[in-house]
């Protein structure tokens, strides 16, 4: 078998076992998850490298996120082109290696620099008079000196651009101007790694700066500085499963935040995480991931977080082309509404692999969200909305899912297509003034996006 | 008996020269027979005891002589194992330090005794007290089989490198079907999809 087919085959059949775990700001699975946008690549020296390129048509039936009602804006639907070449690029493999393509003047032993690195770029046009057409970019770099070592040192960085809108586009002042919504975000830190021979002991330890900065005028108040401190800890033992625990500790800024030029008030604060548990195989098609800990946040002004928080997610892999996840997690994270959004989430995920050409996933979830007391940024007395009972609080139920479905015509060719839903429901308005006057705005939303296109990847 | 009875049947025969031609043969080829069943059936303390009643009789001087050799023999041994001992000290080898220590001691206390009876020995060559001398020379013989059987031993003294199994090796074998996973990867939560900020024109309140 040619080694494009071994690391085509190989590259589904993990992929089936880390649908689960790919965590991304791309809209696309397929490009977050790299062993699916990775093909033979092409070996430069010591270093290989996997151009691709998707080209996808979609529709997505409320851009701007609007509830619908009389009083919010007018929901806004639109086909959608988007056109994403990406480029990964890498030292050797192990795959590569595994198949005896030694790294040049190397002996025996893991190397002493392991890189990986990619860059894409996604298209947006939409069709839609009211959207601005707009260029995504995702770009990071992994660097970890001493791999494989007792001791080893990660550097890493991160850049992200997403421009597909996030909120409403309303009419202010009686203007009809198409705001930008352009998010940039960049994240760079070092990772000290230590372990015993055979990482049955391990810990980490790291640092990381993150910037996140908006391109319109319109939400300059929501640029952030934030700085991450992150620790953890494994004991691995048999069968195939360790005990582990983590801790996060987030310190956020928003500098560019002042009384009266942001619709709700940002308050830098302090957040912490810690939790400790369980990962690992339960039976030879079992495994299971459970934790539990402590968050709180302390903000500068109005309310403070703290509660328990914890993920379980119970993994069966039915056979080596069937995986099904259950899982519930509670977390809280920073909000732009209310300082802090405490998150309770069910969710389940199945994949499937026929004939090693086509693949198949569906993911549904349900979160149940609670803020805290939302205010205005001008005055931290007023809340920013209510509910129909003149209550202040806000509290949502959100509903998603999708289905993925991806056939490889060869091992660089491949036709895919999504269907996605996203609901946000909940009872909170936000005071609005515009041209039409102050209004009650539902926050609410519900969208379809469905998705179809063609990808080449080497 | 056996022989005179030969001689008989062979005079009855009426051959002198041959009769005593075949009496020496018949002689020596019964003495060799039983010399040979005797060293096929003697055991170690038989040989022993030969050698040392061979050894008794020796001449004064040739005892003396053979008592050095002995004494000389003991000294060589209590040094050797003495070596051995200083040895298995370095190695901190308790279990051969204390077997050979052991040794050492019985060693050296039939040395002192050897010396004694050596001194005794040439005591009596001096005096031509024979029987005395052919007493402690026994004696001294004996003590020198017990120094071949003491070298023997502390040879044979063991360290704990027999009890040592070496460097412990593990093997692990999982199997095949268990799930392939990064059990060090923490479960991570996902990113907010969309961020929750509030339209834009309510930033006029």
């Amino acid at each position: 078998m040619r080694l494009s087919n071994v690391r085509v085959l190989a590259g589904l059949a993990a992929a089936i076992t880390s649908l689960t775990v790919v965590q991304s700001v791309t809209a696309q699975d397929w490009l977050a998850d790299r062993k699916r946008s990775e093909g033979a690549g092409i070996r430069v020296g010591d270093f290989e490298l996997h151009p691709g390129v998707g080209v996808e048509v979609g529709y997505d039936s409320n851009v701007f996120f609007s509830d619908g009602s009389a009083t919010s804006a007018v929901p806004v639907a639109s086909p959608i082109l988007r056109v994403t070449p990406h480029l990964s690029f890498s030292t050797l493999s192990a795959t590569r290696e595994a198949e005896g393509e030694a790294r040049e003047g190397a002996g025996a032993g893991a190397p002493t620099v392991q890189f990986r690195g990619g860059i894409s770029a996604s298209y947006y046009a939409f069709f839609a008079d009211e959207a601005r057409n707009n260029v995504g970019l995702d770009g990071d770099l992994n660097l970890v000196i001493l791999p494989d070592r007792p001791f080893s040192i990660t550097l890493h960085e991160r850049f992200t651009r997403v421009v597909r809108p996030f909120t409403e586009q309303r009419s202010i002042g009686g203007s009809d101007r198409r705001l930008d919504f352009g998010r940039n975000e960049n994240d760079a830190g070092v990772d000290f790694s230590f372990g015993t021979p055979g990482r049955v002991l391990a810990g980490t330890a790291g640092y990381s700066l993150a910037v996140g900065f908006f391109d319109g005028e319109d939400f300059q108040f929501a640029n952030s500085v934030t700085h991450n401190f992150r620790a953890g800890a494994s004991f691995r033992f048999l069968p195939q499963t360790a005990l582990v625990y983590d801790f996060e500790g987030q310190y956020r800024v928003y500098p560019s935040f002042a009384p009266g030029t942001s619709p709700t008030l940002l308050s830098n604060g302090f957040n912490l995480r810690t939790r400790v548990g369980i990962n690992g195989a339960i039976t030879t098609r079992l495994s299971l991931s459970a934790m539990v800990g402590y968050g709180a946040g302390w903000f500068d002004a109005r309310d403070d977080f703290d509660s328990v928080v914890g993920q379980a997610e119970l993994r069966w892999q039915a056979t080596s082309n069937f995986r099904l996840s259950l899982g519930y997690d509670r977390n809280f994270r920073p909000s732009y509404v209310g300082n802090f959004m405490r998150a309770d989430r069910a969710y389940a995920s199945a994949q499937l692999l026929l004939a090693g050409s086509f693949m198949l996933g569906a993911e549904a979830s349900l979160s149940l969200l609670d803020f805290g007391v939302p205010v205005l940024g001008s005055d931290v007395r007023t809340a920013l909305g209510s509910n129909p009972d003149g209550s202040v609080s806000r509290s949502d139920v959100r509903l998603s899912g999708s289905i993925f479905a991806e056939y490889r015509f060869t091992n660089w060719l491949g036709v895919n297509a999504t269907l996605r839903y996203t609901g946000d429901y909940t009872d909170y308005r936000y005071i609005i003034t515009d041209a039409a006057g102050t209004v009650l705005d539902p926050a609410g939303y519900s969208k379809f996006e469905g998705w179809l296109g063609v990808r080449a990847f080497y | 008996m056996f022989a005179s009875r030969f001689q008989t049947v062979v005079r009855q025969l009426g051959g002198t020269r041959y009769a005593v031609t075949l009496a020496l043969a018949a002689l020596l080829a019964g003495g060799g027979i039983a010399l040979a069943q005797d060293r096929s059936g003697s055991s170690p303390e038989d040989d022993a005891s030969a050698d040392v009643e061979r050894r008794a009789n020796l001449t004064g001087p040739e005892q003396l002589a053979e008592a050095e050799r002995i004494e000389t023999r003991a000294n060589q041994i209590s040094r050797r194992v003495q070596q051995m001992l200083d040895e298995a000290r370095r190695e901190r080898d308790i279990l051969r330090v204390t077997c050979l220590n052991d040794k050492l001691t019985q060693i050296n206390a039939n040395a002192r005794t050897t010396s004694t009876r050596g001194d005794a020995l040439r005591e009596a060559v001096q005096m031509n007290d024979d029987a005395r001398r052919d007493h402690e020379f026994t004696v001294l013989t004996v003590l020198g089989q017990k120094f071949r059987t003491l070298e023997q031993e502390a040879n044979q003294c063991v360290g704990q490198d027999i009890f040592e199994t070496g460097t412990t090796r593990v093997e692990t074998s999982i199997d095949p079907a268990t799930p392939d996973e990064d059990t060090s990867a923490v479960l991570s939560y996902p990113e907010v999809p969309v961020p929750f900020i509030p339209p834009p024109a309510s930033v006029s309140m």
